[in-house]
């Protein structure tokens, strides 16, 4: 996309996936990443970085998403048409299998890009809405070990909630 | 949380919801509204107890009432977050009946007179989730 007499202007960052591979990333990028800042500002990004709890497959998301962001917000539209687009994209972007988007929440945990956390932690929310007790022990693998009693007794303090 | 790399492709994804660190797990479970971590609570005991954390309850009181009231004010912690979360959704109109003449008066007297209703509706609200108390330890 960059000429490379843009290169030579802009700031680029070289981040190592888990697995190995090399992305090139501008700075714009670069610093949503929470958790390499400081190695950024400090010079020591040389010569890249490695992510070691991110996977080549989920960093690609990871900054197509903060690609995406960074040109919105320098893109000069206003506000109210740079926040409907980035809603539509994010809606998109969230549209994704199951376990893509346990990882992207992990990542961005890990990453602390704080905007794609809450993001992929409010969609995670919105899977466990709307489905049955059953099913929510099936999607997150766990098993019911309530007693009888138990699950009455739970059942009983939250029964405002059930109302 | 940390992936496998030595695991074929098919299990590279094998996170799970229970994997997360317990305040992700406490996040995601914050944008839930009470009758869904109420279905949530009955799915383990690890969930039951991850559904009574305060620090939840807090977030959800925050979410919702942080910008028009001072929770840390009401019940001056003696109620837990999940009781205020109870009330304030019972009488959450009181909330904005306060709030709404506090800002378009210009009356310190009224001012004063409408806060010393609130701290009596505090009052009223934290006597009657003691008695609620009570009624459950009888039972």
């Amino acid at each position: 996309m960059s000429s490379s007499t843009e290169l030579t202007e802009k700031k680029v960052f070289l981040l190592k996936s888990l697995d190995g591979v090399i992305f090139e990333v501008e700075e714009s990028v670069a610093v949503q990443l929470e958790v390499i800042r400081e190695l950024i500002e400090g010079d020591c990004a040389r010569p890249f970085i490695s992510l070691y709890n991110v996977t080549s497959e989920i960093l690609a998301l990871v900054i197509e998403y903060c690609k995406h962001h960074a040109e919105t917000c320098s893109g000069g539209t206003s506000a109210t048409i740079a926040d409907e687009d980035l809603k539509t994209f994010d809606n998109e972007f969230m549209n994704v299998d199951e376990n893509i988007l346990l990882e992207l929440c992990s990542a961005a945990d890990y990453l602390d890009i704080k905007s794609l956390f809450e993001l992929t932690c409010r969609t995670l929310a919105s899977l466990i809405k709307d489905r049955t007790i059953i099913e929510v022990r099936k999607m997150f693998n766990v098993e019911n070990d309530f007693s009888v009693v138990e699950e009455k007794a739970v059942r009983k303090e939250f029964a405002w909630a059930f109302k | 949380m940390e992936v496998n790399c030595e695991d074929s492709d098919e299990t590279v994804f094998a996170l799970s919801f229970s994997d997360f660190p317990e305040d992700v797990q406490l996040f995601i479970l914050s944008f839930l509204d009470p009758s869904e971590l109420a279905s949530f609570a009955c799915t383990s005991k690890k969930c039951f107890s991850l559904c009574r954390d305060e620090s939840l309850w807090f977030s959800m009181c925050d979410r919702r009432w942080g910008s028009c009231t001072l929770l840390k004010r009401w019940g001056q912690g003696k109620i837990s977050y999940k009781d205020l979360y109870r009330i304030l959704s019972e009488y959450e109109n009181l909330i904005g009946f306060w709030r709404r003449y506090r800002i378009n008066t210009t009356s310190v007297n009224l001012r004063m007179a409408l806060s010393c209703i609130l701290s009596g509706v505090r009052f009223i609200l934290l006597g009657q989730e003691f008695r609620l108390q009570k009624t459950d330890l009888m039972k």
